[in-house]
C-alpha cells in the first residue's frame, strides 16, 4: 500500500489558512454587519474542516500502510498491532491526539454553525470568529511544534508499537469521549462569547446550545468513568482513581460544567446569575484547555503525560488570551448582565442552586489548588513538592457528601420561598430512613464515620428522589386514572428534563455508594507455589496451575486459581502475567470476580525464577455500584437530552411537583 | 470562602498530603538524618539490569545520571517498571536503601529519543 503521508502537512497548512480566513472575515463581517463577509467566513470554515478531515484520513492511512518513515507511525504502531488498535494509535500519541482534537473541533463547529444559521441566530457571526480562532491555535500547533507528519531520516523496519497498557477496549473509547467532552464545551463557550460580543444578552446563547452542553457533559462524565474502569481492569493496583494530575485535569472542567448545568436553570427560570453563568462556561472551557495543556506540557509528572515536548509554552499564551478576552467581554457587558431580581428567601430553590454552585466551585478550586500547588511551590520557594491522595480525599469527601445531601434536599424546596413547616414535612421521611440506615449499619459493626455519613446521605437522597417520582406519578394516577407503571412512564415522558435529571442524580448516588465501599477494601500479597493456597477475607485462593503460550505479540503466562469459600467452590480465575515482545515489557492481566456485594480482584504481580507466583489479591466491596451508577447516569442523560427545549419562564412557578405536573422541566 | 480555605489548609497539613519531590542526587545530598524524617518522592531512571524480584520484594536501582539509589519495595510494581523507565517512588531512605511504599513508572516508549 503506498502511503499518502506527503499530503498530510499541506492539508494541515491549508486547514490553518482557511481557519485564519474564517476568523478574519467573521470578525470583519460581525463588526461591519456585512452579510457577504460572513458568508465567506462560513465557506472558509467548511474548507478548513474538509482539510482537517483529509489530514486525519492521511494519518490513518499512513498508520494502516505501516509507513514508518512517518515518525508518529513509527512511534505508536507496529506491524503486529491489530487493526482496531492501529486505529486507536490515531490518538495514542501527542501529535495524533491534537489532530483528533482539531478534527472534533472543526466538525462540531460546522454542525453547530449550521444549526445556528437554520435558526437565523444573531450569534452566528461572532461564534464563527471564536470557533475559527480556536481552530487557528490548534492548527498552528499541528503545523509547527506538534507535526504528526514529521519524517524520520532513517526509516525503521518496524514501529515501536502502541504501549500494551493502552491496548484495551476502554482505551479505544475513553480518550475520544474525554476529547468530545472537552471540545464539546467549545460550542456553548463560543456562543456565550458571541452573545457578549454582539450584545444579544438574552437567553438564546445557552438555550440554543443546551444540547451541546449536555452532550459534552455526558461524554466527559462517561469518559471519566471509563478512565477509572480502565485503570481498575488494566493497571492492577486494585483502585480506579489516584488523584493523578491528569485525572484531575479531566475532573476540574467536569466540576465547573456541572455547576453551570445547574445554574443556567436559575437564569432560565428567574433571569438571575447571568454574569455567573458566562463566567462558569468561560471557566469550564479554560479548564478543559488547561487540562489538554497539563497532559502535554511535561510540567507535572504523571503516568499519563505525553512526551515532554515544546507544546507547553504555546498553550499558556492561548489560555491567557482566552481568559483575558473572556473576562474583558464580561466586564464590558457587566452592567447589562446584572440581574434585577433578588432572592426572596433563604429557604428557596434558588438558594439551593446557589449552594450547589458554591460547593462545586469549592471542589474545583480545591482540586486545582492540589494540582498546581507543586508548580507554585517550586516557583515561590524553589522546593519541589508533590501533593498526594490524602489531601484530595480530605478536601473532597466532605464537599462531596454535602453535595450528595443537597442533591436530595434541593429538588424538594420550592422556588422563591418555602415555609419551615412544609420543608420539615417533606424531608421527614428521607431523614428518618437515612437515620435508620446509619444506626442499623452502626449496630452491624460499620465503624468508618466517613462511610456511615456517605451511606446516610445516599439513603436520604435516594428516598427523596423516589418520593419525587411517587408524588409525580400520583398526580397522573388520580387525574388520568392510570396504573402505577403507566403513571410513572407518563411522568417521565412528560417531564423529561426534570425526571431525567433525577435519574442522573440517582446514578450519582449509586456511584457514591461504590466510593464509600472503598473504605472497607482489603488486600493481601503472598508468594505461592503450584498447589499452595492463600486466604483473603472469607475466600481461599488455590494456585492450581500455570500455562505458557506464545503469540507473535506476547508470551502469555496464564495461572489457574481456584476460589472457594467455606469449602464450597466459588469460581475459577485466570489472571495472566504476560510479556510483550515488541516493547520488552511485562504486563499483568487482572482477573476479577465481580458481584454487587464485592469484587475479588486477583493479580499475578511477578513470577520468581523458581516459578512461584507473587499473587496480589484485593477484596473491594461495592465497586460494582460505581459502574452500575454510571449506567444509570447515562440512561438519565439520554432522557434529559431527549427532552424539549426549555419552555418560557414560569414566573409564578411554585412547588411544581404535587400540584402542577404540567409545568415542564424544572431541571 | 473561609470555610473552604480552612478546609484546604487542614487537608494540606494532614500526614501524607504533601511530600518533597527530589532527584536521587538531591535526596542523597540531604543526608540520612533529614531524609529519614518524612516520606518523600524521588525521581530517576531505572538502571538497566537492576530489577530483581525475590519473594514478595522487588529491588531495583534508579539514577538521575549522577547518583544511583537502590530502591526496595514489597508493594505491587507497575507493569511499566522496565529498564530505563522514568520512576517516581514514594518512601523513606533507610540505611542507604530507599524503602518505597508506592512506585510509579512511566513507560520509556512514550519518550522520544533525546536528540
Amino acid at each position: 500500500m503506498t502511503s499518502l503521508a506527503g499530503l498530510g502537512r499541506p492539508s494541515l497548512i491549508a486547514a490553518l489558512a482557511f481557519a485564519g480566513i474564517a476568523a478574519a472575515f467573521a470578525i470583519a463581517g460581525a463588526l461591519r454587519s456585512r452579510r457577504d463577509l460572513a458568508e465567506v467566513a462560513g465557506r472558509a470554515v467548511l474548507a478548513s474542516w474538509a482539510f482537517t478531515v483529509l489530514a486525519s484520513v492521511v494519518l490513518l492511512q499512513s498508520l494502516f500502510a505501516h509507513d514508518f518513515s512517518v515518525e508518529y507511525v513509527a512511534n505508536y504502531s507496529s506491524r503486529s498491532l491489530s487493526g482496531i488498535y492501529t486505529f486507536g494509535a490515531f490518538w495514542g500519541g501527542m501529535e495524533g491526539s491534537l489532530l483528533f482534537w482539531t478534527l472534533l473541533l472543526t466538525t462540531f463547529t460546522v454542525i453547530a454553525l449550521r444549526q445556528a444559521r437554520a435558526r437565523n441566530s444573531r450569534l452566528v457571526g461572532w461564534s464563527t470568529a471564536v470557533l475559527a480562532g480556536i481552530s487557528v491555535f490548534f492548527l498552528i500547533l499541528l503545523v509547527m511544534p506538534a507535526d504528526p507528519f514529521a519524517r524520520l531520516a532513517e526509516v525503521p523496519g518496524d514501529g515501536r508499537g502502541l504501549n500494551p497498557l493502552l491496548q484495551s477496549p476502554a482505551m479505544l473509547i475513553h480518550p475520544p469521549l474525554l476529547y468530545t467532552g472537552f471540545v464539546g464545551f467549545s460550542i456553548p463557550f463560543a456562543f456565550a462569547m458571541a452573545a457578549l460580543l454582539s450584545g444579544n444578552l438574552g437567553e438564546t446563547w445557552f438555550t440554543s446550545t443546551r444540547r451541546w452542553t449536555l452532550f459534552a457533559w455526558s461524554a466527559l462524565s462517561i469518559g471519566i468513568v471509563l478512565g477509572g474502569a480502565w485503570a481498575y481492569t488494566e493497571l492492577g493496583w486494585g483502585g480506579y482513581w489516584a488523584w493523578d494530575p491528569v485525572e484531575n485535569a479531566s475532573f476540574m472542567p467536569w466540576l465547573t460544567a456541572t455547576a453551570y448545568l445547574h445554574s443556567v436553570v436559575i437564569q432560565e427560570k428567574r433571569r438571575m446569575f447571568k454574569v455567573w453563568n458566562v463566567s462558569l462556561i468561560l471557566m469550564t472551557y479554560a479548564l478543559a484547555v488547561f487540562g489538554t495543556f497539563l497532559t502535554r506540557s511535561g510540567i507535572l509528572s504523571s503516568i499519563h503525560t505525553f512526551t515532554e515536548g515544546p507544546i507547553g509554552k504555546w498553550f499558556l499564551p492561548f489560555l491567557g488570551i482566552m481568559l483575558v478576552g473572556g473576562l474583558g467581554v464580561i466586564a464590558m457587558r457587566y452592567d447589562s448582565l446584572r440581574s434585577n431580581d433578588r432572592f426572596d428567601s433563604l429557604m428557596s430553590r434558588e438558594s439551593a442552586f446557589l449552594a450547589n454552585n458554591v460547593l462545586f466551585l469549592a471542589a474545583a478550586f480545591a482540586v486545582l489548588w492540589g494540582t498546581i500547588y507543586p508548580i507554585i511551590a517550586e516557583v515561590v520557594t524553589g522546593v519541589r513538592l508533590s501533593v498526594g491522595p490524602p489531601f484530595f480525599n480530605s478536601v473532597f469527601i466532605p464537599i462531596g457528601l454535602a453535595l450528595i445531601a443537597l442533591t436530595g434536599i434541593g429538588p424538594l424546596i420550592s422556588w422563591r420561598r418555602m415555609s419551615k413547616g412544609a420543608f420539615v414535612r417533606i424531608v421527614k421521611v428521607p431523614l428518618v430512613a437515612a437515620g435508620s440506615v446509619v444506626v442499623g449499619l452502626g449496630l452491624l459493626g460499620v465503624d468508618s464515620i466517613g462511610a456511615l455519613v456517605a451511606f446516610g446521605a445516599c439513603t436520604f437522597t435516594a428516598i427523596a428522589i423516589g418520593g419525587e417520582f411517587v408524588r409525580g406519578s400520583r398526580v397522573y394516577r388520580t387525574r388520568l386514572g392510570l396504573g402505577w407503571v403507566e403513571a410513572l412512564t407518563e411522568t417521565l415522558r412528560r417531564n423529561r428534563r426534570r425526571y431525567g435529571g433525577y435519574i442522573v442524580h440517582l446514578g450519582v448516588v449509586l456511584i457514591v455508594i461504590g466510593f464509600a465501599g472503598g473504605a472497607f477494601k482489603t488486600e493481601r500479597q503472598r508468594l505461592l507455589n503450584v498447589g499452595d493456597s492463600m486466604q483473603i477475607e472469607e475466600y481461599t485462593l488455590t494456585f492450581e496451575d500455570v500455562s505458557r503460550t506464545t503469540t507473535s505479540e506476547k508470551e502469555i503466562f496464564q495461572t489457574t486459581i481456584e476460589v472457594s469459600r467455606d469449602g464450597d467452590k466459588v469460581t475459577t480465575l485466570y489472571p495472566q502475567r504476560n510479556f510483550h515482545l515488541a516493547q520488552q515489557q511485562p504486563q499483568s492481566e487482572v482477573a476479577i470476580r465481580t458481584t454487587p456485594v464485592e469484587d475479588l480482584y486477583v493479580v499475578v504481580a511477578a513470577f520468581d525464577p523458581d516459578g512461584a507466583a507473587r499473587i496480589h489479591a484485593f477484596v473491594n466491596p461495592l465497586t460494582w455500584w460505581i459502574w452500575a451508577g454510571a449506567a444509570v447516569m447515562l440512561l438519565g442523560m439520554g432522557v434529559v437530552i431527549s427532552g424539549n427545549a426549555p419552555t418560557a419562564v414560569a414566573e409564578s412557578a411554585t412547588r411544581s411537583t404535587s400540584s402542577e405536573p404540567a409545568v415542564a422541566g424544572v431541571r | 470562602m473561609f470555610v473552604l480555605l480552612g478546609l484546604v489548609g487542614w487537608a494540606m497539613s494532614r500526614p501524607g498530603s504533601t511530600s518533597f519531590y527530589m532527584s536521587t542526587s538531591e535526596l542523597m545530598a540531604l543526608g540520612p538524618a533529614q531524609s529519614a524524617a518524612d516520606d518523600s518522592r524521588v525521581n530517576g531512571k531505572v538502571v538497566p539490569g537492576t530489577i530483581e524480584n525475590s519473594g514478595l520484594e522487588t529491588t531495583f536501582t534508579i539514577s538521575d545520571g549522577e547518583t544511583e539509589l537502590p530502591i526496595t519495595t514489597d508493594r505491587p510494581i507497575p507493569d511499566t517498571l522496565v529498564d530505563d523507565a522514568d520512576v517516581v517512588a514514594l518512601g523513606k531512605l533507610e540505611g542507604g536503601t530507599f524503602v518505597a511504599s508506592e512506585v510509579l513508572a512511566k513507560c520509556p516508549s512514550k519518550f522520544k529519543a533525546k536528540a
